[in-house]
């Protein structure tokens, strides 16, 4: 399995704009991305 | 961590890819919604089923299992085809659709009035509900009148699963029995209570208290998802306190307090009203919501995301506002969500010099245009902030 660079941000349902509680991107920390 | 190394890892059947404003992963039971970008979209795309072997120590899956997008399955789950069609911008989220006018209560405080003979037939509100899946929506609410005098309710309630949205059913609880409870297809069910037996009572009639507590009772005997909705008005003042044990009791997550509107029934019966300052700090102090569907987002005020299907079949941007854009048998959902008229925050001309803006975001439209100025001020949202 090779790995990109992969985001998931949790947002609040109605309102992603103004509440973004955190991000997560997966790809240097874990060594998962291929670019 | 995964540890164990037998079995997959499969898409949890309440997780759906979206492309919103983004590509996104609905859970339609909890109603989270996550941003993720195309790689990641690619992945869950193409990966709804992981061998666990295959699987190294993996921060990244861990982060899918831990928010429940992925679960541990013994056999591979089927593979699922999501409608990947980009919604326009802001996008269609929650479609609001009044099944019927039809109602068992006449309640003082009903901003649509005395009921008429209007209902949708079962098949154009099915075709909706495919119109809504292919605009990538992500919540359908079911309001009446009293939805659950719907004639196909039941009908209806059989072919939600299918769906890869999430289903609200706004209703005054009365009718509910024990398996009717059971048997519910819904996310989540707002039931209308107006205080506590008095105050209930007064609002919606003799004998409905005891009924609409006891559907409560019934829904969360079944475990269904429950939130409660309020008016305050002049009898029900100094029930919150003992309203707030109740639910407590209940361990009810959602309540939503509000001011009634000034439409329909409650035009005439403005006596019980109380005034906005008053009814401001009660909503302050007992609200536990946000705006929901109705919420303004982006640059946008209320209701950014959202539409409203009248039981007459007229599209409009919500129930309150009369300003039928078309109607389904002559417009598809798609035109209608383009054709809608969007009010931005900057238009706002009393309250885009306001330094709250960002906090109230200008509230209620139909309040404003109630006041004298669809683009003016919302005097509760005012109160709201001053409070």
């Amino acid at each position: 399995m090779k790995w990109k660079m992969m985001e998931i941000e949790k947002v609040e349902n109605e309102n992603p704009v103004y509440s973004v509680p955190w991000i997560k991107k997966f790809c240097k920390s874990g060594g998962y991305c291929t670019d | 961590m995964v540890t164990k190394n037998t079995g997959y890892l499969s898409l949890n059947k309440d997780c759906s890819l979206k492309i919103l404003e983004y590509p996104s992963i609905f859970n339609k039971q909890t109603n989270e919604l996550f941003k993720i970008n195309e790689n990641t979209l690619d992945f869950i795309k193409n990966n709804q089923n992981i061998k666990v072997d295959e699987i190294e120590n993996n921060e990244f899956i861990d982060y899918l299992i831990k928010e429940k997008i992925y679960e541990r399955k013994t056999e591979p789950i089927e593979k699922r085809n999501f409608q990947l069609v980009p919604s326009p911008s802001p996008s269609l989220r929650y479609l609001l659709i009044h099944l019927t006018e039809d109602c068992n209560l006449r309640c003082k405080h009903c901003y649509l009035g005395d009921p008429g003979n209007n209902s949708l037939p079962f098949e154009d509100v099915k075709n909706l509900l495919n119109e809504m899946e292919s605009s990538q929506g992500l919540t359908v609410l079911f309001s009446g009148g009293e939805p659950l005098k719907y004639d196909d309710f039941w009908k209806l309630n059989e072919i939600l699963p299918k769906y890869n949205m999430s289903f609200e059913l706004l209703s005054n609880g009365t009718l509910i029995t024990e398996e009717d409870a059971s048997q519910l297809n819904i996310n989540n069910i707002q039931i209308s209570l107006d205080g506590l037996e008095h105050g209930h009572e007064f609002m919606r009639g003799v004998g409905t208290y005891k009924k609409t507590v006891h559907g409560i009772k019934h829904l969360l005997n079944a475990n269904n998802s429950v939130s409660i909705a309020t008016m305050v008005h002049k009898n029900n003042l100094d029930e919150f306190g003992g309203m707030k044990k109740l639910l407590d009791e209940y361990d009810i997550k959602k309540w939503i307090v509000s001011h009634p509107f000034d439409a329909g029934r409650w035009e005439n019966n403005q006596d019980y009203a109380v005034d906005k300052k008053a009814a401001a700090n009660i909503m302050k102090r007992y609200s536990k919501a946000d705006g929901g569907p109705h919420k303004s987002c982006g640059n946008y005020a209320c209701g950014t995301h959202l539409l409203t299907m009248k039981a007459n079949g007229d599209y409009s941007s919500c129930s309150l506002l009369e300003d039928s854009i078309g109607n389904m048998r002559e417009m598809s959902l798609e035109n209608a969500w383009e054709k809608k008229t969007r009010i931005k925050l900057s238009e706002l001309i009393e309250c885009s010099p306001c330094k709250t803006i960002q906090e109230c975001r200008g509230g209620c439209r139909y309040n404003a245009q109630k006041n004298g100025n669809i683009y003016g001020k919302d005097p509760l949202a005012c109160e709201m902030i001053e409070v």
